[in-house]
């Protein structure tokens, strides 16, 4: 059924897509030629590593050592200090709002200064520029961006061309570029008519969160000057060229920042990536050669122009160059957003502008360096570890949307992944497999591994269910889903065993105290995650919850063991009752019913083999009247 | 304990609905019939591991008869909103326009009102209805005329959102997604919210007038104290200053003192670009 409307979806695409052609929309660029195949292939492999919208490691293509091997060595910097840049270094003056925002503050700052030149400089200029600067983009990928805006088409087939700025900012940790567009608006605009021209768009979007409501009136107000200045519209700055800017928003979705899901949003439609290719390059927004930029490489580009691509690349190592806001949240002593140089260590950049880590940097258990869906860095890899794409990279995870989350060593580190993992199960869009069912395995597994209610192989099962989602979705959300589990697996293993080993001892020490006599068997802790169970109305409420939850399940596919929810599998085990068990006769019947029917062939020793069951008992074989299975402690 | 027992029996109905079992509906309950009638009296249910139901039911006040307008105002709005899309591409304009009519609704999405949107853009009432049930800003039930909303993602965590939306909900006296007996406030959980620099933090969305009053403001560093507070000005009728909460503070900047940007920005130097 769900596959026939997805063939359907795509379908219509398709027709959509032709109708596009058909009605040969708007066009006042079009020299009928159709496009070069040989670019349109360039554009196809270039961008699908551009479109990772989602902070991520490393695009598909290019696979991360596997874990055992040691990951290659940075390679060695030309300059050896980073950071401490200067204030006449910084690109966004006004990140903390204390001067005006709007055209007049913008003006003073050196916005829209000669604005006119640059545009007349034309496409391949602008182009040629950034490739020059060395500029990644700004959104988590760090592709090359004057590499991806020159994949769009030189010259129209009839198609106009669109630019889309993602100001979808919701990577947890991420808040830069909120900072960008309410208070310095007009870097923002000025850049969208900057990349506008680099990618020959006539016409361009601002897709901007919806929370960010605020931040949107500031923008709108900004936009609306822009215009009344001459800026945009028609003519824009003079320069002969006609650029219009929109602003469209959307209402709470994290897969949004997907590029391709974005524009399916941006299309008012479910934000559900599109399958590609065809690449947006080729046909993005309503079927139209489309480039989806970030906020931040956008707004940086005309001061990069006005200053020069040699003083951007002067910033950071090789083919990391320039300057880049970081937010610093967590526990810090002050968190706060700056922009400082690419190539800036973790521990300066903590140290010199949020007053340290709360109680000191041997307090530092684990930074998150790039955003929710990079893996997490253990102290000693903290220790040194420079803030740039490759070397973040050489310590497998990634600098991503450069979002410092900092842990110290009061913080429950699984409980911290935990929530991720629950965040990304609340924003898995629901399309591809892997990841709608995989990402609430995840969150059900790590609740139980923040109490240790586990066996120690379910580590490796977690691990597995990752390696599982990663690389099998149609977008990067399953991998951003899979990623910090792994990286808490990673650097972290020994506490998710002391955690299991913990809660085996006071298993032990609570049944012992238990009485044994009527107990039952029963599957435990399948409610709340983590709750201790002991209420005699608890039988009942097991499988109610079973049914309930039928949908979120795999075993509704049959009565195989193989699809048994995975930790049924290993939970089943002793429920410590008394003789209230005898009383409903309905309950047992209904309890005995399904045990028979569902767990029978996965019985096995409880969580860490500390109890044993009779197995006769329990089958009933020899008490045929009465379910009274024996728990035999070991 | 009887009670206790009644209620888990119909969270079994609950899930039965919810994944279609009719096995479970056969244990149950004794005809299927009996079943959508005791749903209907349940009221708007949610399942557990879902925030929001994605189904419709007929209420007295929800329901396809009563009729929603656009006012002659937001119809303007309806006009520049759809203004931005090119003219066979109206669809576009539902997320902004699904975003307007729940102003006007007062914070929530009724069904007539998501008719109206399929009507004004031209496509299914089911187009709409699958924007509106995705994105998660859509209320398709009541919300409070101050819609509170915690951001529970990890960096609001770990600096204490969790004690944040404690301190919100024993002191409104309702659970979460629930809205006080006055109708005045109800309180949510947002994933992410962009404000990770100041965490922790929530939003209030206020609704109390309309599309032209409508404000959706940042409440950042914030303690279970001061979130009280917060709440009580509203209650009086009060606006609180949003953003930062910490004194100490210039929006996203360190606390205590700015260690960038000290000075009057000045324009960058720009090279001479006829040489280049």
């Amino acid at each position: 059924m769900m596959q026939k409307a997805q063939l359907r979806c795509k379908s219509r695409r398709r027709t959509r897509v032709r109708e596009v052609h058909d009605s040969g929309l708007v066009l006042d660029i079009c020299d009928l030629v159709g496009q070069d195949t040989q670019l349109k292939k360039v554009g196809c492999s270039g961008s699908g590593a551009a479109v990772r919208a989602f902070s991520a490691q490393a695009p598909p293509a290019a696979p991360s050592p596997p874990a055992g091997t040691p990951p290659p060595p940075p390679p060695p910097p030309e300059k050896t200090q980073f950071g401490g840049l200067s204030d006449e270094d910084r690109i966004f003056t006004n990140v903390y709002g204390q001067h005006d925002p709007f055209l007049k503050g913008a003006l003073k700052r050196g916005d829209w200064y000669q604005t006119k030149e640059l545009v007349q400089k034309g496409t391949d200029w602008i182009v040629n520029e950034m490739k020059k600067s060395g500029l990644r983009g700004r959104g988590g990928a760090g592709f090359p961006s004057g590499l991806k805006w020159s994949f769009m088409p030189k010259v129209s087939d009839g198609r106009p061309s669109y630019l889309v700025v993602n100001a979808d900012e919701s990577e947890p940790g991420t808040c830069k570029d909120r900072e960008i567009m309410r208070h310095d608006p007009h870097k923002l605009i000025e850049g969208c008519l900057i990349a506008g021209v680099g990618m020959r768009a006539r016409a361009g979007y601002i897709y901007i969160r919806g929370e960010y409501v605020n931040e949107r009136r500031n923008l709108q107000r900004a936009l609306a000057e822009a215009y009344e200045a001459g800026y945009l519209g028609k003519n824009a700055c003079g320069s002969g060229y006609d650029f219009d800017l929109h602003i469209h928003y959307g209402a709470g979705a994290y897969i949004c920042g997907e590029e391709t899901a974005l524009l399916e949003s941006l299309e008012g439609k479910q934000g559900k990536p599109r399958l590609k290719p065809p690449f947006p390059a080729n046909a993005g927004l309503y079927g139209c050669p489309t480039t989806v930029t970030n906020v931040e490489t956008v707004a940086v580009s005309p001061t990069i122009l006005r200053r020069g691509p040699e003083w951007f690349a002067s910033f950071g190592r090789k083919n990391n160059s320039g300057t880049k806001l970081f937010c610093i949240s967590g526990h810090v002593n002050k968190p706060c957003t700056v922009e400082e140089e690419m190539s800036i260590s973790l521990r300066e950049l903590i140290e010199r502008h949020c007053g340290g880590v709360r109680g000191g940097w041997d307090n530092l258990l684990a930074v998150i360096p790039g955003g929710s869906s990079v893996p997490l860095l253990p102290k000693n890899i903290c220790d040194d570890v420079i803030m740039d794409f490759d070397a973040l990279k050489a310590v497998q995870s990634g600098l991503g949307t450069a979002a410092v989350i900092v842990m110290d060593k009061s913080t429950d580190v699984v409980d911290a992944i935990a929530r991720l993992s629950y965040f990304y199960k609340h924003e898995s869009c629901g399309q591809c497999t892997p990841c709608r069912e995989g990402s609430p395995w995840l969150w059900h597994m790590m609740e139980r591994m923040k109490v240790g209610n586990a066996k120690l192989e379910e580590i490796d099962k977690l691990q597995e269910v990752t390696k599982q989602i990663e690389g099998h979705t149609i977008c990067a959300l399953g991998d951003a889903a899979a990623w910090p589990v792994q990286g808490l697996i990673r650097h972290f293993r020994p506490e998710l065993e002391k955690r299991i080993h913990e809660y085996a001892k006071r298993e032990v020490e609570l049944t012992r105290r238990a009485r044994i006599s009527n107990a039952a068997i029963i599957a435990r802790r399948v409610t709340a995650p983590g709750g201790m169970v002991e209420s005699t109305a608890f039988q009942l409420c097991i499988i109610s919850t079973m049914f309930a939850h039928g949908n979120d399940y795999p075993w509704r596919n049959g009565r195989d063991s193989t699809t048994f929810p995975l930790h049924f599998q290993y939970d089943v085990c002793v429920c410590r009752s008394n003789d209230s068990m005898n009383r409903g006769g309905t309950t047992n019947y209904a309890l005995v019913t399904f045990l028979r029917s569902w767990v029978q062939p996965n019985i096995r020793d409880s969580a860490n083999q500390i109890m044993r069951t009779d197995k006769q008992d329990y089958y009933g074989v020899n008490d045929s009247k009465r379910f009274q299975p024996r728990i035999i402690l070991k | 304990m009887l009670r206790q027992v009644a209620s888990r029996g119909l969270a079994v109905l609950r899930g039965a609905a919810a994944s279609q079992r009719t096995c479970a509906a056969r244990v149950f309950s004794s005809s299927s019939s009996d079943l959508h009638e005791q749903i209907r009296r349940l009221g708007p249910l949610s399942r557990e591991y879902s925030t929001a139901l994605n189904l419709h039911r007929n209420t007295t006040d929800n329901n396809p008869e009563v009729p929603f307008e656009f006012t002659q105002a937001n119809l303007e709005r309806v006009k520049e909103v759809l203004s931005h899309y090119p003219k066979n591409y109206k669809q576009s304009g539902i997320i902004p326009l699904l975003d307007l009519a729940q102003q006007q609704n007062g914070g929530w999405l009724s069904i007539s009102s998501m008719n109206k949107i399929a009507e004004i853009v031209g496509v299914a009432p089911i187009r709409v209805y699958e924007v509106a049930t995705f994105y998660s800003m859509f209320n398709r039930q009541k919300v409070g005329t101050y819609h509170l909303l915690v951001c529970g993602t990890t960096p609001c965590m770990l600096r204490g959102s969790r004690d944040i939306e404690a301190a919100l909900l024993k002191h409104l006296g309702v659970d979460r997604n629930e809205v006080t007996a006055d109708g005045k406030f109800s309180v949510g959980e947002m994933e992410c919210m962009g404000c990770c620099v100041n965490a922790p933090m929530i939003v209030v969305a206020d609704y109390s007038n309309g599309v032209e009053g409508f404000t959706y403001n940042y409440f950042e560093d914030l303690t279970p104290e001061r979130v009280v507070e917060i709440v009580e000005a509203y209650r009086k009728g009060e606006k609180p200053k949003h953003g930062t909460q910490n004194p100490e503070r210039l929006n996203c900047g360190p606390a205590g003192g700015l260690t960038t940007l000290l000075g009057e920005p000045k324009p960058p130097p720009c090279r001479d670009l006829s040489a280049c």
